[in-house]
């Protein structure tokens, strides 16, 4: 009985985050949402606290060498971007990303390419992998192993910025890094 | 394989229960004189089995872009009493849902004589009414009507996406794909067989569907990257597939062997098609800069740029009877557009904020083609004679996104 009741609620709570989901309002991916608060409530325990900081300081630093990304649109080469919002030297974070992966050989990456949505489904796949392509090829002139990186196209499937507008357009234009094994 | 609910050969043939019976219709071009047609109800010892049947048939002619079938609640007891419009069909309906059999009749008001005397019967009752108006059509604009083929479509949210069919007029849906993840672009290869682009492993790759035994094969596994699987001829189907960072068109057989390479691009080259007599296939290729379409010469070897007037010309189709292609115009903005075989001769049909997959009907006059025509998220059915068009089937909650179509060939 216990078992029907948590499966109804776990219909109950899918069919409402379903709904919720096909709404045309455009909306922030759901699951973006809740990861900050449990960080919070583990905070006050201070011996903690000094064992954490560093993990959080190289989790930060991971995470602005491993920066996204950039590309003008309908491109694939990589370039100064300087247009709707996006200033970055692409050439120059990924001298960054090799750099610190030649220092690191047991780090692994997967580069996700992704595009924005004005493109058609199959074309926009082709690109995102070309865009995966691109930054995996200039990362193994830079001396880094091929096998150290994988690459994915997602196509405009995961978009960063849902709105319909070109500030938005110029995130989803983007390759992601995600680290596989450190 | 488990997770796959195939469908069995009768599918094509089976009864709906739930055949929904709601559509929005939406007309793009209101200056274009259409023709009147009544539907009279159809006399029947099963009233609720002639509702759905005479239901189709005003769906369907209201569909074609060349009708407006006003619903008349009653029967017809002389038909030279009618007035108004220009043809009566009226009839009656035997049998059960899966046991139909339609005795119809479609009266020219004008010449006042019965122009279509005919039985038709089948295990599907809406096939009776889709063959009635297709016969309809035959007799008004000397080409059978559109309407006995398929469409199998990708729908779901952004983070699933599954395969679905339904008839040519957006009713009769059927899910035949239950996996939690991305599957796009479906394509029929044979009458029994579909293909389409999904992320089952880690990376997008094609594969091939049997509807009749469900089993699934990977087309092509040797990259981290293929899409687009087109038949071709002799067990062999075009594929785009990534190889050394570009992306390029071959001939792969079942087995998953590359038995030729097509296309050499530094860059992208995707969406084979073939023309009907298989002498040339199109693709798009961004070898000059931007996407454009192109016409390789199979025999010859060489390849003809066909577009220029737009700087992203996308999902070439080839019409049935190999005369015209219908492509996309992507940016800000996108058109359906349609060149003649060779280019040239483009002409705009219908702009919109998104569309995609243009999909031809096997009588070569309407394309199916998925976005936001009019502000509504769905596949339209599109008449490229006079630019009208429909709203087949509708983003709902069940699925909100599409990510590709295809329209069958007739399915006898």
């Amino acid at each position: 009985m216990k078992k029907t009741y948590l499966s109804l609620a776990a219909i109950v709570s899918a069919s409402f985050l379903a709904y919720s989901c096909s709404c045309t309002t455009p909306k922030k991916p759901v699951a973006e949402a809740p990861a900050p608060v449990k960080q919070e409530v583990q905070q006050p325990v201070e011996k903690a606290a000094p064992v954490a900081q560093p993990q959080v300081n190289e989790e930060e630093m991971l995470k602005e060498i491993f920066q996204s990304i950039h590309f003008n649109f309908d491109k694939s080469n990589l370039t100064q971007i300087d247009k709707w919002g996006i200033n970055q030297n692409v050439p120059k974070v990924l001298d960054g990303i090799s750099d610190y992966m030649a220092k690191n050989p047991a780090i692994k990456v997967k580069i996700e390419g992704n595009c924005d949505e004005r493109g058609t489904e199959a074309y926009n796949l082709a690109l995102g992998q070309r865009r995966a392509d691109s930054a995996k090829n200039y990362l193994v002139m830079h001396g880094i192993a091929a096998d150290r990186i994988e690459t994915l196209s997602n196509g405009k499937l995961k978009p960063v910025d849902p709105a319909h507008n070109e500030y938005a357009w110029a995130k989803n234009r983007n390759d992601q890094f995600v680290i596989l094994s450190k | 394989m488990k997770k796959i609910v195939f469908l069995v050969i009768s599918f094509f043939l089976a009864v709906s229960s739930s055949y929904a019976q709601n559509y929005e219709l939406n007309i793009t071009n209101p200056n274009y004189q259409k023709i009147i047609i009544n539907v009279y109800n159809l006399e029947s010892s099963n009233p609720e089995l002639a509702k759905k049947v005479k239901n189709v048939i005003v769906r369907d002619l209201n569909m074609s872009g060349f009708y407006q079938a006003n619903d008349i609640n009653s029967t017809l007891s002389n038909p030279s009493d009618i007035n108004g419009c220009n043809y009566a069909f009226y009839g009656s309906v035997s049998g059960s849902d899966n046991n139909v059999i339609l005795n119809a009749e479609v009266y020219n008001v004008q010449n006042q004589k019965v122009v279509i005397n005919t039985k038709i019967t089948s295990n599907n009752f809406a096939w009776v009414s889709h063959k009635l108006v297709d016969n309809f059509m035959l007799y008004d604009t000397g080409i059978y009507g559109p309407f006995e083929s398929k469409i199998i479509f990708s729908a779901g949210n952004r983070k699933v996406k599954n395969l679905y069919i339904a008839d040519f007029d957006g009713e009769n849906i059927h899910q035949i794909t239950h996996y939690n993840t991305n599957l796009l672009l479906p394509m029929w290869t044979t009458d029994n067989e579909v293909s389409f682009t999904g992320y089952l492993k880690q990376y997008p790759s094609v594969y091939l569907l049997n509807l009749s035994n469900a089993h699934l094969t990977n087309l092509y596994s040797n990259s981290n990257f293929s899409e687009n699987a087109t038949y071709y001829k002799n067990g062999l189907y075009a594929v785009s597939i990534n190889k050394n960072s570009n992306i390029n068109i071959y001939l792969v057989n079942k087995s998953g062997q590359i038995e030729k390479q097509l296309t050499n691009n530094n860059g992208i080259a995707i969406s084979p098609y073939f023309t009907p007599d298989l002498s040339k296939m199109l693709y798009v290729s961004n070898s000059e800069g931007s996407p454009q379409i192109y016409s390789l010469d199979l025999g010859l070897g060489v390849s003809t740029r066909l577009t220029f007037d737009c700087s992203n010309s996308q999902s070439p189709a080839v019409s049935p009877d190999g005369t015209k292609i219908a492509y996309i115009c992507a940016g800000s903005n996108f058109s359906l557009n349609i060149m003649g075989i060779n280019g040239g001769n483009s002409e705009n049909i219908i702009s919109s904020y998104y569309i995609d997959s243009p999909s031809w009907s096997y009588d070569s006059r309407y394309v199916a083609a998925y976005g936001s025509i009019d502000s509504k998220e769905g596949i339209y059915i599109i008449n490229t004679i006079n630019g009208n068009f429909s709203l087949a089937i509708g983003a709902n909650k069940l699925y909100s996104d599409f990510s590709g179509l295809d329209v069958s060939k007739k399915i006898n």
